[in-house]
Parts: C-alpha cells; sequence; structure tokens
C-alpha cells in the first residue's frame, strides 16, 4: 500500500491560463534492478491487440484526451505534431506493431498510461529538492516541471536523461500533471499502478 | 490652451486587465470548442472508408509549452477556425461524391447494358468493405453475345 499522492504547486501565473492544472506527485521505494514481470509483459501484449488506427482516430474523443489536447494548444503546442502522452503511445503501437516490453519501470510507466490516459513522469528522488511545481523558466518563458532548484522538464514532458531513474535508483519521485478536465482520481490511478508495479 | 491629457483613473486601468483575462478565457472556450470539432470531424472522415486520409496540419513545427501572448492565443484559434472550415468543406464535397456515387449505380442497375464492365468500388459509395459492384454478362460470352448484362457485387476483400 502506497502513500496518497500529493498536490504539488502551480505558480498562479500559470494558473492564470491553465485554470485547473494540478501536479500530482508520489515519492515510492522501487526495485529496478529486477527482471521484467511477466505478467506485465503478457497484459502489453493483450492491450496491443486492442489498439487499432480506429482507436487511435477515436481517442481523441475521449473526455481525458481531450482535455490533454485542449491543454496542449492553450500553451502553443499542436497535439497532432507533439502529441499527447497517450496518442503517442497508440501511435508507437500503430508504429512497431505492439507494446514491446523494456524494463520495469518503462513497462510501468507505459501500462498506467494505457490504463488510465494520464501521462506520468518518473524522476530519481535523490536528485530532487522540494516540492514538484509548474512555474515558467526560460527567456521566452516555456512552461516546466521544476523542483525548489531548477526546470526538470517541459511540462507534459518526459525527465530528461540526467535526472531519469537508473537500476541503482532506490526512490521514485512520480509525477503526473493533469490539465482541467482530467479527474484526480484518474491521476492518482496512474501513480498508484505505476507503484504496485515497481514496489520492491 | 488645451491641457495634456489627464491620466486615466487607476479603475480604468484595472477594467481594462480585467477585459483582457475574460478576452483570453473566451479564447479559450473558443479553443476547446474548435478542438472538439475537429476530433468529430476526424472521427467522421475516419468512419468513412473510402476517404481514410488523416488530416495533416500543415507548416507548424514541434514547440515546448509556453504562456502565449494575447496575439499568439488568437493565431491558434484562427488556425484551428481554419482547419475545422477545411475539414467541413472536405466532408461537404465528400458527400457530394457519394451521392453521386450512389446516382451512378442508381443509373448502371437500371440500363446494365448501357454501361459494360463498369466498376464502382464500395468504398466510393461510402459503405465498409472491399467489395466491388461490377457490370458484367449472365452466363460469360453467351451473354455478352446475346446482350444480357447484370451488376454484381463481388465476394469482398482478395
Amino acid at each position: 500500500m502506497t502513500d496518497d499522492p500529493r498536490p504539488g504547486i502551480v505558480e498562479p501565473e500559470v494558473a492564470a491560463e491553465l485554470p485547473g492544472l494540478t501536479v500530482w506527485e508520489l515519492t515510492v521505494a522501487a526495485d529496478l534492478q529486477r527482471g521484467r514481470d511477466p505478467g506485465v509483459r503478457d497484459r502489453l501484449r493483450e492491450l496491443a491487440g486492442r489498439f487499432t488506427g480506429a482507436v487511435v482516430i477515436e481517442a481523441r474523443q475521449d473526455e481525458i484526451v481531450h482535455a490533454y489536447r485542449v491543454a496542449f494548444r492553450h500553451v502553443g503546442v499542436d497535439p497532432d505534431i507533439d502529441r499527447t502522452p497517450y496518442e503517442a503511445a497508440l501511435v508507437e503501437r500503430l508504429r512497431l506493431g505492439g507494446f514491446p516490453s523494456k524494463d520495469v519501470l518503462t513497462d510501468a510507466l507505459l501500462l498506467a498510461l494505457l490504463d488510465t490516459k494520464v501521462g506520468v513522469v518518473a524522476f530519481d528522488d535523490a536528485m530532487l529538492t522540494g516540492p514538484m511545481r509548474v512555474t515558467t523558466a526560460g527567456e521566452p518563458a516555456r512552461i516546466v516541471l521544476a523542483d525548489d532548484a531548477r526546470p526538470l522538464t517541459p511540462l507534459f514532458g518526459e525527465a530528461l536523461d540526467e535526472l531519469a531513474p537508473t537500476t541503482d535508483t532506490g526512490a521514485l519521485r512520480l509525477v503526473a500533471a493533469t490539465p482541467a478536465g482530467v479527474p484526480a482520481i484518474s491521476a492518482w490511478e496512474a501513480l498508484d499502478r505505476v507503484a504496485q508495479l515497481v514496489a520492491p | 490652451m488645451k491641457g495634456a491629457p489627464a491620466t486615466p483613473p487607476l479603475e480604468d486601468l484595472q477594467a481594462l486587465v480585467v477585459d483582457e483575462h475574460a478576452a483570453r478565457a473566451t479564447l479559450r472556450a473558443q479553443l476547446r470548442h474548435l478542438e472538439r470539432d475537429l476530433a468529430q470531424l476526424a472521427s467522421d472522415r475516419f468512419a468513412d472508408p473510402g476517404d481514410r486520409e488523416p488530416f495533416v496540419p500543415a507548416a507548424t513545427r514541434h514547440a515546448a509549452p509556453r504562456l502565449l501572448s494575447f496575439a499568439e492565443l488568437e493565431a491558434q484559434r484562427d488556425v484551428l477556425v481554419a482547419r475545422v472550415a477545411e475539414a467541413r468543406a472536405h466532408r461537404r464535397a465528400r458527400r457530394a461524391e457519394i451521392q453521386e456515387a450512389r446516382g451512378f449505380l442508381e443509373e448502371v442497375r437500371r440500363a446494365p447494358e448501357r454501361h459494360k464492365f463498369v466498376r464502382i468500388p464500395r468504398s466510393a459509395l461510402g459503405e465498409p468493405g472491399c467489395g466491388v459492384y461490377q457490370v458484367k454478362p449472365r452466363l460469360g460470352i453467351i451473354g455478352m453475345l446475346a446482350g444480357w448484362w447484370q451488376v454484381k457485387l463481388s465476394s469482398g476483400c482478395p
């Protein structure tokens, strides 16, 4: 059993532009050295059979995917070019012909995404300082996920390599940034799903 | 003598700021509705087996998430308005095409002998499946010589 996710901080200038944006974080113990879970591999294989081209096109009418697409447009990103996390996973499925199992963490993040449509980013908790926040950085101002020390990744992006967990990582910081229209329960479910799959 | 224009009172300036907030909220709502329309149009297009090309946005580049200026938000809205308009125009044209193809099939059915060997794929009629309506002679060469023509639906996908 894991703790409940904690809400992070959304700076007022970002909150004004993206009302309803929430960032959830959860710190969990993880064992990333063990081998891949055959149950997860089977589940990925089963899910791959369900996702056809029609599902990819229909996905954008789903409430959660729609919420991400709208948020992307509100921050100047075209979701038909830089796809939302769920749509990106489905397009990869079409490109590769399946969801190949990679490693414990990658599989867990993918499975949580496919089950909940909410993208989760994982950081090595030891590399972070303070709570997660959505803020602006740089000139022109980009919207980023940041900790107290520095910007970590663009909003809705993936963890940069230097902050990404390695097999030596013992604790993960799981983060889900969800736009208005994504129920909190979906974000919690996504975080909890990853937590369970990476738990020692 | 005219004096320098008076500085607007603070309340007026605050009203202007509030107005921009309201205008930005309106633009964001418009983007939400347009995105919904575009999703529906893409779905409708995919449901038509003869017209499954996805809408590919032209001249758009990868971008990082950022706070948009009012003008950029307006530009986003205008781009989506254009895409929705284009998709709707395409749908109208496609419906007209289907209507025309169905009309032609009716004409072929009424007088197959005047449309020998004509082929109309089901996809051209907006129908699922990969069958083809074909005008063929009954009983092969005998029908051809006797002028016995009929419309047959081929059995389907290869």
